[in-house]
């Protein structure tokens, strides 16, 4: 049986076409584990809304952006009989068969690490309704451009991100697994023992937790069959940047970087191979 | 004034709720006033169906909450309580059972912080004391607490009938040897502080129990594991009785007496 852990955080309408595009699903058997870092939007009216799927929700005070705390107590409530956990993010669209590939490639590998596509939509207004009825139009980014502040300014926001996807999946980065859209099987989870607390805010954990899996030598598969759309939102690039270079930081403090052969690269925020 | 004890020790409540947000309230507004606050609340919600999450986010100002929610498919006390401590922070050395309907006395969190430096790895079980079926404002909680444990407040007339069957254990003479001995054998579920590392060791409670009885269950594994109990006079839980199905209960406690047969306990 499958779980799919989304840690969440005043994300309440990217939430919404995240479970909207979950009920397009070809395969309804799997439950969703909403981890609240103490939103004060409407997401709990989203969360009680009538879903094809059985879901369960988790609210927890918010002092910080804690999303590997979340993420780590949803994959602590599972219901028993859980073989794998989903970590999606709220702001995910999976495409319809993603569940099923999911559930086949664990089948065959019951214990792998699968990670999935991740691709990067453009400032886009999307609605519950948009995913419902026009799927393809969401996906080949053919609905009106927002307007929100930011819009395409400048050099499309997508492109660095599109370019760290594609050299991801060449290899070229030792962060191999993105905790946006990523199944691992609940005995290697506890095994490596979950998402470091220690890390918060953006950026760091799944190239943490991609090291440790490294040491344990855990198979990780990459599957083109699932993709997860990115819905634009804004980003503070500022802190988003700072954040990224502390938790490099406490990266190369808590693992002997040198000795796996790889180094931080402080001006992407990223760790590559030395 | 927080207990002079060494700060390696942490609280973690487990409260276990099911439609019971007044009650939930009342045992929350209790926590508020407790004069050492170095605990965290974990609610674990069996599928309610009333308004709980107010009183949820306004309990969240004042102390550190954690809350999860699980579709309602059968009275899964045992599994939620497992699901609590699941749920607990990282530096949390000790799992303190409550139930929905108890106000802890002022100094509970105090006297457990002094108990578990003299006795760190011992169960404590806190004193239970049953209250007649009392119409209770959250505020009254904080501005009449004597009226409430004397039972000086107006009594719940709905389909009561009067004080019917409340377990009238107020007389109880909870200070005497036997009654502390007896206590090993059902742990009670509503007051009792679990050091984790015990709580690791006999698997929480047993989750095929629903309802009523999984404390006797619970208790007897651990006093098979000799684990060593602890009575503590001074953390006194104060029952606020509700209505319920005795039926109800008579019957889930006959079929937990038959499965704990059945398992050789």
């Amino acid at each position: 049986m499958l779980s799919i852990v989304i840690p969440t955080y005043n994300r309440a309408h990217n939430l919404n076409l995240c479970l909207t595009a979950l009920t397009l699903q070809s395969t309804l058997d799997f439950t969703v584990i909403i981890a609240d870092d103490g939103s004060t939007d409407h997401t709990r009216n989203i969360v009680f809304d009538d879903w094809p799927f059985s879901i369960r929700y988790l609210w927890k005070k918010h002092n910080c952006f804690g999303t590997a705390i979340m993420r780590n107590m949803g994959a602590a409530v599972v219901e028993k009989g859980t073989t794998a956990v989903l970590f999606l993010d709220s702001d995910v669209l999976l495409n319809k068969n993603a569940i099923a590939a999911y559930q086949d490639l664990h089948k065959k590998y019951p214990e792998a690490v699968v990670v999935g596509r991740y691709d990067w939509l453009p400032p886009m207004r999307i609605t519950k309704n948009d995913v419902l009825q026009r799927w393809d139009d969401v996906i080949n980014a053919k609905l009106p451009t927002s307007q929100a502040k930011g819009g395409i300014v400048g050099p499309d926001p997508r492109a660095a991100d599109n370019l760290f996807t594609e050299q991801l999946w060449q290899g070229k980065y030792a962060c191999k697994i993105f905790s946006g859209n990523l199944l691992i099987p609940v005995a290697i989870f506890r095994q490596v023992g979950g998402f470091d607390e220690n890390i918060i805010r953006h950026g760091g954990q799944d190239a943490e937790l991609s090291i440790r899996l490294q040491l344990m030598n855990a198979q990780v598969i990459f599957s083109q069959q699932v993709v997860g759309y990115h819905v634009y939102h804004e980003v503070n690039q500022e802190q988003r940047e700072t954040s990224l270079r502390i938790n490099m930081g406490y990266i190369a403090q808590k693992h002997d970087l040198p000795a796996l052969g790889l180094r931080v690269n402080w001006e992407g925020g990223r760790i590559e191979y030395a | 004034m927080p207990s002079p004890v060494a700060p390696d020790y942490y609280i973690n409540f487990v409260i276990p709720v099911y439609n019971r947000a007044h009650s939930l309230s009342l045992a929350l507004e209790a926590l508020r006033l407790q004069s050492d606050h170095r605990f965290t609340v974990v609610i674990a919600d069996d599928g309610s169906t009333d308004k709980i999450m107010p009183v949820v986010l306004l309990a969240s100002k004042f102390m550190s909450i954690r809350y999860f929610f699980r579709p309602h498919d059968a009275y899964n006390v045992a599994l939620m309580r497992n699901y609590g401590a699941k749920l607990r922070t990282t530096n949390c050395t000790h799992i303190w059972c409550l139930d929905s309907d108890i106000l802890l006395n002022k100094g509970a969190v105090r006297h457990a912080y002094q108990l578990m430096l003299k006795y760190p790895r011992a169960i404590i079980v806190g004193r239970y004391d049953w209250l007649p079926p009392l119409v209770v404002e959250p505020q009254d909680v904080m501005l009449r607490w004597d009226d409430i444990i004397n039972a000086r407040l107006p009594i719940a007339t709905g389909n009561w009938g009067a004080i019917r069957h409340y377990p009238d254990t107020r007389h109880v003479d909870w200070d005497s040897h036997a009654v502390q001995k007896n206590i090993k054998g059902a742990a009670l579920s509503g007051n009792i502080i679990v050091p984790v590392e015990w709580w690791e060791r006999v698997g929480g409670f047993d989750d095929n129990i629903k309802a009523q009885g999984s404390d006797c269950d619970f208790g007897k594994r651990l006093s098979k594991e000799d684990a060593d109990f602890i009575f503590c006079g001074h953390i006194i839980g104060y029952h606020i009785e509700h209505e319920r199905d005795m039926k109800f209960v008579q019957e889930s406690v006959q079929w937990t007496i038959q499965y704990m047969k059945e398992k050789g306990l």
